[in-house]
């Protein structure tokens, strides 16, 4: 076997004959587990000049910053971008094809004001760029375009070079990496966290809806590095910790098992105060810190209503701390790497425990912290399996994979009452329970713990409250109720799902399909211009389908249509299930529902399918929906998008899950045993 | 063992009786704030601002009033502000804050019309871009001492949580929407939960000791803080700037400032908002009267000297009950449906549609005319009107004109300022805005006096350093406000 062109970069894996992107002149196939790419000769055209080493190497850095912009996916022939002067061949291309994309192409670069180039101000977004800000000013990947501009400027400007730039190497991930995080030492802890945390320390906890909403943009995992704490938000939660200490305080008292008077009480509750607050912030406390904690109890061991008030603020005081609300992930420096900090042992802990579990670090994890021994990748998956195996690790495994669907919010209660009218009030929370219970089979219970069984799981449709959306509706003017076309399965079409991805009435095709492109595909969908509403087209024909309604509105500009190629057919699989992932059994036309499609893939392929399930089974099956879940577990353990640092973990993970058909767990030992795991990428 | 319990200069000091007593008649034990130390001295009252949004517009209507600058009548959708008049300098024919300058179109601009920015960002054309005015004020009478008890506060009848849409009308930081407190018994208890029962149940001991307790927690966090902040370094220091400064303040507050403040001394605790199910439409009419009584403490006790107050959010889909009788929208090219503000602004012209946004502007209309008579029945500590020295600014999210069919009108703006801000701003005016020229130079004209708008507000709380809002590139106030 022998990869054309293959450039030894050290993402060994990639080279393994898994989902390899093929070099040569074409774009990169796609190949199935175990497939070998077919080498290519090299296609170049008589008396070309070749480009410097120099050049050549900038040219093939920069490539794969094009590929992991997923710039192919909206300059491509029957892109969105299609008629600007970049555009992507496609994977058969020849000599010729690069040839007829030359001339054009050259008017992106200045070779007189390299920094004038289009090529670099529409990208980073100092000019319209319709694609939105695809490399960020002053990033890494700014740099080597930088670089490019720089050495090109010498010439020679021909299709040679050309294809060094269009044409992503091999050792890239094929499927689109958004560097979009800003890498923080600090983490707020999220809503679930703070729960967890107080449920694991104190056994009782303040409700999560009380607390101030977590800050989401978008439908995308929550992010918690380097989202601070708002005003607000610390008033908010002061008057709801204020509140939970003083309904709690009494009961722990007795919990404390401090029963003395005076001096002997004073000393009970302060020894048992020092023991919680270690725990809380997770760090012993200096001199200083313990007095001021202590203080609290100066008035303590007179009578019980001075005990219950000294332990009401000694709460507030702990879990309104910042060493409480953020976990500090500082590091130490690492001989000659800049950019990343290596964790300390109880940083190390905490980072697994958090994500193991969303609460602190247990003994067992602390001890082996203390002992040194979670240096050992080994030991760290032990930890983390043990953890996960907890009904704590279980909880925290069902929740990313509802933040990975974008569904840890419910939703159905937002919808229009005349679809929550047939159905209990507590649909909300019955149809969690429900997805939870779905998720917990296929992690817990089944043999393949796998984002395909996700995906594919019928076992909710037996759920009571399930049920009650997939039978017969009961209003005669718009019948709903499953039927052989809707094959519900997955999580996908589960009323928890849908519900976070629709809008409160009728379908929402855009909506979702969107989301499965970003979510699912990691492609995501740039945003549409600021008067998209304004643009669509009016006055549609009597008569359309709601499909072929909303076809016609979008059929404005090519522009359009294109964006709306690359994502509205996925949701218009969907479009018979209304906002709480009821089906509608027709189209308000009475037209038969046509929820066939297809949408090109950034590496070229063609995804098809004839109806919504189809589209599910080819989903869960894509290698490309697998790796975009390990890259989803890797924002999820690092609290933030990617950055250039994380790639050679997330091709190490991406490799991982396709050669696992995307199994859960396999992906989350990957990631804990990961070197990065321990190393921290820091802004310093 | 006897523990060891090692003193703290601070937590130990000593609250006088005296300073207790001084405050009996206040209930305000554990609230005391510090004043606008230059307005005391003179006769002037230190100065109070409120912004309110209103989502969507009225789509088909430019304006309260129309006439010439001191002739003028108002439009019937607008007239419970009638006895308003004389107050107030109304504006048809403004446009969205920036417009024309800042890119962005519909609710991406609209939404924005308190803080200058444009379309949002990552992939949501909707995300707020930046701080707004509410918070640059508070967060500079905070830095400069003069903020009282909370440097701005954010309320409103509700936010996306309860009535949907795209997102709020204050934000803190790009991306970072403030969700606003929609449950008056949760926004009393955040400013008035610690004062303390004034009808001298509690003893003073007790009192003492719960405020030498109370400080001894603020003291804490305060530190844990600073120590959080200095162990990340700079870019932490920045981070956190905002929630170390806030438990800094709040410690500052309960220190000092409260011996001598006549304010907490006139003023008096208002009546709890009774629990109930604040986010149900058929509870807004106590929930804005409830809402009114803690604007007006607040402001008269100088509790805060920003308040942020919005109807519901951008593009929202908010209800009002029954009684109200707004006609049920079909569902419409947005997705939305039903008796609601949002969907009615997507529907083509109709009586019915008509029918349906009158309701909703006069409903915003009588609520800001009752906050207006309730500024000005209450008296602050120089025993004055609050509307003297409050300046009311009230925008909506979108315009509209009878001739627009555009559903994201961000030209056509009603836009009303009320108070004089004790002779600063000359009042009883119309002033028609500039985009009643609808092409793009008369669009930016009146975006850009709508940002000068707001630098007039932004100076008038004592910061004439501010010349500009947002990324509108402005660099001064409105000209034509002032006497």
């Amino acid at each position: 076997m022998r990869f054309h062109s293959f450039r030894p970069l050290g993402y060994a894996a990639w080279g393994a004959g898994m989902f390899l992107g093929l070099l040569g002149c074409g774009a990169p196939q796609h190949l199935a587990p175990g497939q070998t790419p077919t080498p290519k000769p090299p296609q170049r055209a008589q008396g070309e000049q070749e480009p410097s080493p120099k050049l050549a190497t900038a040219g093939q850095q920069l490539a794969a910053v094009f590929s992991r912009a997923g710039c192919r996916g909206c300059h491509r022939a029957d892109g969105m971008a299609s008629d600007t002067r970049l555009r992507f061949p496609s994977k058969n291309a020849t000599a010729a094809d690069f040839e007829a994309l030359n001339e054009k192409f050259w008017e992106l670069v200045d070779t007189e004001d390299p920094q004038a180039s289009p090529l670099l101000v529409k990208p980073t977004k100092r000019v319209n760029h319709g694609g939105g800000e695809k490399i960020k000013q002053g990033s890494p990947e700014e740099q080597v375009l930088l670089s490019w501009l720089s050495e090109v400027k010498h010439g020679p400007h021909n299709a040679r070079v050309l294809r060094d730039i269009l044409v992503p190497p091999t050792h890239t991930a094929t499927l689109p990496i958004q560097y979009e995080g800003q890498p923080s030492a600090l983490r707020r802890l999220s809503r679930d966290e703070i729960v967890t945390t107080l449920q694991v320390l104190l056994g009782v906890a303040p409700l999560r809806s009380e607390l101030p909403e977590d800050p989401r943009l978008g439908h995308g995992l929550l992010v918690t590095a380097g989202m601070p704490l708002l005003s607000n938000e610390v008033r908010a939660l002061q008057v709801v910790i204020e509140d939970f200490a003083k309904r709690v305080s009494a009961q722990l008292l007795v919990h404390t098992g401090c029963s003395f008077t005076q001096a002997a009480q004073r000393e009970c509750l302060a020894n048992w105060a020092t023991d919680l607050s270690v725990r809380v912030f997770r760090r012993a406390l200096a001199e200083p810190e313990k007095a001021l904690l202590l203080s609290l109890f100066d008035g303590a061991g007179n009578s019980p209503a001075k005990d219950t008030e000294a332990v009401q603020a000694l709460l507030v005081t702990l879990f309104m701390s910042p060493s409480f609300l953020y976990r500090q992930e500082l590091g130490e420096p690492i001989a000659g790497v800049s950019h990343l900090r290596a964790l300390q042992a109880e940083e190390i802990a905490g980072r697994l425990a958090f994500l193991a579990t969303l609460g602190p670090a247990d003994s067992e994890l602390l001890a082996a912290a203390q002992a040194g021994r979670l240096t050992d990748a080994e030991e760290r998956v032990r930890q983390f399996e043990r953890l996960h195996a907890t009904a704590l690790g279980k909880k925290a495994q069902v929740v990313f994979v509802l933040e990975w669907l974008g569904a840890n919010e419910g939703k159905i209660n937002q919808k229009s009452d005349r679809y929550k009218k047939d159905l209990r009030q507590d649909f909300e929370a019955k149809a969690r329970q429900s997805a939870e219970g779905t998720i917990a089979r296929v992690l817990f219970e089944s043999k393949n713990p796998t984002v395909a069984e996700l995906l594919l799981s019928t076992s909710y449709l037996s759920d009571e409250a399930i049920t009650k959306v997939i039978q017969p509706g009961t209003d005669t003017r718009r019948p709903t109720g499953d039927t052989e076309t809707t094959g519900r399965m997955g999580l996908l079409m589960h009323p928890q799902v849908l519900a976070a991805h629709t809008k409160e009435n009728g379908s929402s095709p855009f909506q979702l399909g969107a989301f499965f492109r970003d979510a699912l595909l990691c492609e995501p969908v740039p945003p549409p211009p600021p008067d998209a509403a304004a643009m669509a087209r009016t006055n549609a024909p009597p008569g359309l389908s709601t499909r072929e309604n909303l076809e016609f509105r979008t059929s404005v500009t090519p522009v359009c249509v294109g964006c709306h190629q690359s994502f509205s057919p996925l949701g218009y699989a969907f479009l018979p299930f209304d906002p709480v992932g009821r089906w509608m059994k027709h189209d308000r036309s009475a037209k038969e529902w046509d929820l066939a499609g297809s949408v090109t893939l950034s590496s070229g392929e063609a995804l098809r399918f004839s109806s919504p399930a189809e589209l599910v089974r080819k989903l869960a099956n894509h290698t490309q929906v697998h790796s975009c879940f390990a890259q989803a577990a890797v924002k999820w353990a690092f609290g933030r998008a990617l950055v250039p640092a994380d790639e050679l973990l997330v091709s190490r993970l991406s490799t991982v899950a396709q050669n696992t058909h995307g199994n859960v767990p396999a992906i989350f030992h990957a990631l804990v045993s990961a070197p990065e795991f321990m190393q921290v990428v820091t802004t310093r | 063992m006897k523990p060891s319990f090692p003193p703290t200069s601070r937590t130990s000091s000593h609250i006088s009786r005296r300073s207790l007593v001084a405050n009996t008649a206040l209930s305000a034990l554990l609230a005391p704030v510090l004043r606008q130390r230059d307005a005391w001295g003179s006769e002037l009252s230190p100065r109070r601002v409120i912004f309110i949004f209103s989502p969507n517009g009225p789509m088909m209507a430019s304006g309260p009033v129309s006439g010439t600058e001191h002739k003028f009548k108002f439009h019937e959708w607008w007239g419970p502000l009638a006895r308003h008049r004389a107050e107030g300098i109304f504006f048809s024919h403004m446009a969205a804050t920036g417009q024309g300058v800042v890119k962005g179109n519909g609710h991406g601009l609209g939404g924005q019309v308190f803080s200058g920015y444009g379309a949002g960002f990552g992939g949501n054309q909707y995300a707020n871009m930046g701080e707004t005015v509410d918070q640059v004020i508070g967060r500079r009478l905070e830095a400069e001492n003069r903020a009282g008890l909370v440097r701005s506060l954010v309320w409103g009848l509700a936010g996306t949580s309860q009535a949907g849409g795209t997102g709020e009308g204050f934000c803190a930081a790009p991306g970072r929407n403030i969700s606003p407190e929609a449950n008056p018994k949760r926004a009393f208890a955040q400013i008035f939960g610690r004062f303390m029962d004034p009808s001298g149940k509690v003893s003073l001991s007790a009192a003492e000791a719960s405020i030498t307790r109370d400080r001894s927690v603020l003291d804490f966090l305060a530190r844990d803080c600073a120590k959080v902040q200095s162990e990340l370094g700079t870019e932490a220091s920045h981070l956190l700037d905002d929630h170390c400064t806030t438990l800094r303040s709040m410690e500052r507050n309960l220190v000092s400032g409260f011996l001598d403040n006549p304010a907490l001394n006139a003023c008096q605790k208002p009546r709890q908002p009774a629990e109930r199910d604040w986010g149900k439409p058929e509870h807004i009419e106590p929930q804005m009267a409830a809402f009114n009584e803690l604007i007006s403490t607040v402001l008269a006790c100088e509790l805060s000297h920003v308040i942020a107050f919005q109807f519901a959010g951008q593009a929202a889909r908010n209800r009002l009950p029954e009684h109200y009788k707004v006609p049920s929208s079909a569902k419409v090219d947005s997705g939305d449906s039903g008796p609601a503000h949002h969907p009615w602004t997507h529907n083509d012209p109709s009586a019915e549609r008509t029918v349906a946004l009158r309701i909703f502007t006069r409903f915003y209309a009588t609520q800001v005319a009752s906050l207006l008579d309730k500024l000005k029945a209450t008296r602050d500590a120089h025993g004055k009107p609050l509307l003297d020295s409050t300046l009311v600014v009230w925008a909506s999210e979108l315009g509209g004109n009878e001739n627009t069919r555009d559903p994201h009108e961000t030209g056509s703006l009603p836009v009303m300022l009320f108070g004089s801000g004790q002779g600063t701003f000359k009042t009883g005016r119309y002033l028609q805005g500039k985009s009643v020229d609808t092409r793009p130079a008369g669009l930016r004209a009146a975006g850009e006096d709508m940002a000068r708008l707001l630098v007039s507000a932004v100076q008038y709380m004592g910061l004439p350093d501010v010349k500009t809002v947002g990324a509108t590139m402005v660099d001064g106030p409105l000209s034509e406000l002032y006497t």
